[in-house]
């Protein structure tokens, strides 16, 4: 591993410090936004909503207490479908633990912000609909950019950064600030996307987020002597100006023979870190965000009454050397073009049962053509009493890392859980999540993370 | 008020038929062929919907939506509440083309047709209920009996046709053609479900339904659903029923 667990630890503590150095000033925020929000009752089809939503987590073996989150959502939208939509999410929430080492700390709670928590702006955009020409219409602000037929894994979309909180959660995206603009012609629609700032991908709170970064160290080829142990890993963004931090894409979409087709071309940043440079004397690991230019088509449609979709993208990395001064400069990413890819299909039998299943050839956090594993993903599902009971017995994912010995090189992730929705607008979700495997792979690097949880959310 | 071909013809041929004189003179593709052409005469048709749900113990729940509608095979569908389905919405385009919008993720979804023969959103309609399909595209009719007020058809599937009734009895009225009742057996033979269509009435001179429930015989849960706000041959563009449109605020 590249830096100890303490380590990670201490920068995830700072992290949440910050957070909280900044919450009296995210609840005056609040207060003025509330103020404002009755002068928004001008607006057409105000709606104002929102929910309120706990989730905990617990380990298998150790009873370890592993997420503890308490989220207020608030959601406004207006507009009038012809001509003009706005729409702002904000979230507030209580996040983590209370952290308190010292008796001062214990006197006047608020004042010392032990209790973590944030306000986050998650999206905030204006639509202009049929501007400046009919057949156009345009996206400002902070939006979530999710392109792609593929279900929640998907090698085409890099614009929006993925939210890998909770890690076994995929599909979340966080939002970019930018601009998207789509032309709607009569058989070809043609979308463009400029977003002028960098945002990074969210990574879970460090026993997971280890898995994740030890991908790329995994390949570090160190004298046997040299350890990493301890060291601080600092972040180095890319610099706040168009050439550096900028991303672009594009994309054409059309309907040909029964089928929704579409080419993109993305050009930007991972939105994962990889080390770039080791200073042994300051115990300092640097991580950058190396660029990339991505060409990518999928489709989806039917075979049948089956629903089909694939979905492939070639990525153009550049390469990242790792300079560690005394030591051969090492390449940590090669820019050799790689191909991620995915398949799928879903199928809903007479009794009500779904099922959904996709294999793929690169998961969200693997980079360069030496790194990339596959997967096959399952998935079962079925509705009870009219949809109040949603049951889903499996939501497998098993990875293969090495072909030549499979038994040694594998992961397994086992999802099932149970959502019942007693009333309208409320719904509670219970679910565990089992992995497993041997060599290394990312669901053999949290099989000691085994762990049930519980979802409670009611809508407004 | 302007009135279609197939208005005029449908005045005519009620004035007539409510005579009971040439009652018996019909085949029973003519009688569904009328029915699906009056069922579906409306050229477009734009209402808000409020779907009661109701246990099979009284419970009940509310889905409140609004609805796009175009030529026989074109609907727009978005849940105005409850606060957790806001924003979702369906798009039905010809020849088993569907999409599904959830606001969460923030993209559109292609939805193959295994879906047509399941529950929407946890009524007891179908998705293939709800799509303004012609009858007789599907089903084989036979007429059964006439009384003084109906016309009662026996639908069965087509050959290669997948669904999951095995017949359909179909209550059409004398006067206008407008099925009123139309009852659902399953694989098995058994009663399934039966659609009641009342408040059945002409809106710009088109016959159009605004209430309707749709009951489970087998569970005993129940949905009702009423039009208001109907606006009926407005012009709908053809650009409403895209994934343009289904993805747009309001």
């Amino acid at each position: 591993m590249i830096s100890s667990h303490s380590d990670t630890l201490r920068g995830f503590s700072r992290a949440m410090l910050n957070m909280r150095s900044t919450w009296r000033h995210h609840l005056n925020l609040i207060l003025v936004l509330t103020v404002c929000t009755s002068t928004l009752f001008a607006l057409e089809n105000l709606s104002i909503g929102g929910y309120v939503q706990t989730e905990n987590h617990v380990g298998f073996d150790d009873l370890e207490l592993t997420w503890n989150e308490n989220r207020l959502n608030m959601k406004l939208s207006a507009g009038n479908f012809m001509n003009y939509g706005l729409y702002s999410e904000v979230q507030l929430r209580g996040f983590g633990y209370v952290a308190i080492d010292s008796v001062s700390m214990l006197q006047g709670l608020e004042q010392s912000g032990s209790y973590p928590g944030g306000v986050e702006l998650r999206e905030a955009y204006l639509d202009l609909y049929s501007f400046p020409i009919s057949s156009v219409d345009l996206r400002l602000g902070r939006q979530i950019i999710n392109w792609g037929s593929a279900d929640a894994l998907n090698p085409t979309s890099n614009i929006s950064p993925d939210n890998l909180e909770i890690l076994l959660d995929f599909g979340k995206h966080i939002a970019v600030d930018g601009f998207q603009g789509t032309y709607y012609g009569p058989n070809l629609n043609l979308t463009c996307v400029f977003v002028p700032t960098f945002t990074p991908t969210r990574l879970p709170p460090p026993s997971y987020s280890s898995a994740l970064l030890s991908a790329f160290s995994s390949g570090l080829s160190l004298p046997p002597d040299v350890s990493l142990e301890g060291f601080t890993q600092q972040i180095e963004l890319p610099n706040r100006d168009l050439n550096e931090s900028s991303q672009y894409a594009s994309k054409l979409s059309t309907f040909m023979h029964g089928f929704d087709l579409s080419l993109s071309y993305y050009y930007g940043r991972y939105h994962l870190p990889t080390p770039s440079s080791i200073s042994m004397s300051d115990s300092v690991i640097t991580l950058i965000y190396p660029k990339v230019q991505v060409i990518g088509g999928d489709f989806a449609g039917a075979i049948g009454s089956v629903g089909i979709w694939g979905e492939g993208a070639v990525f153009f990395p550049e390469e990242v050397l790792l300079d560690i001064p005394g030591l051969p400069v090492e390449e940590v990413l090669d820019d050799e073009p790689y191909v991620r890819f995915i398949a799928g299909c879903d199928y809903t039998f007479g009794n009500g049962v779904y099922v959904n299943t996709q294999v793929l050839h690169g998961f969200l956090h693997e980079q360069g053509s030496e790194n990339l594993n596959d997967y096959l993903t399952f998935r079962v599902e079925r509705d009870f009493m009219n949809s109040r009971l949603t049951l889903v017995p499996a939501s497998i994912a098993i990875s293969v890392s090495d072909w030549d010995d499979p038994s040694e090189n594998y992961g397994l992730a086992y999802v099932p859980e149970l959502t019942y929705r007693p009333f309208d607008n409320v719904e509670l979700t219970f679910g565990g999540a089992i992995l497993h495997g041997e060599g290394e792979n990312l669901f053999r690097q949290l099989k000691d993370r085994d762990e049930l949880f519980l979802k409670a959310r009611a809508s407004f | 008020m302007r009135l279609s071909t197939y208005s005029v013809l449908v005045v005519v041929l009620s004035f007539v038929f409510a005579t009971g004189a040439f009652a018996q003179s019909l085949s029973a593709e003519e009688i569904l062929t009328n029915a699906d052409d009056v069922s579906n005469e409306a050229p477009d048709l734009k209402a808000m919907v409020e779907m009661v749900l109701i246990e099979a113990d009284g419970d009940q729940s509310v889905r409140e939506m609004e609805t796009y509608q175009k030529g026989a095979d074109s609907r727009l569908l978005r849940f105005l509440s409850p606060a957790g389905q806001r924003g979702i919405g369906f798009l039905s385009l010809p020849d088993d083309v569907n999409y599904l919008y959830l606001p969460a993720f923030g993209s559109v979804r292609r939805i193959a047709s295994h879906v047509e023969n399941q529950n929407f959103a946890g009524t007891d309609f179908s998705y293939d209920d709800l799509s303004s399909f012609r009858f007789g595209d599907e089903y084989e009719p036979t007429l059964n009996e006439t009384t003084d007020t109906h016309y009662i058809l026996e639908l069965t599937p087509k050959s290669g046709i997948s669904t999951d009734y095995s017949k359909l009895l179909m209550w059409v009225r004398l006067d206008n053609f407008y099925p009123s009742r139309i009852e659902y057996y399953n694989r098995s033979g058994d009663l399934w479900k039966v659609l009641e269509q009342d408040g059945i009435q002409q809106i710009q001179g088109y016959w159009v339904s605004i209430e309707r429930v749709m009951s489970d015989v087998i569970s005993g849960h129940s949905t009702s659903m009423c039009m208001t706000d109907v606006e009926v041959d407005s012009g709908l563009s053809d650009d409403i029923f895209s994934q343009r449109y289904l993805t747009r605020i309001q």
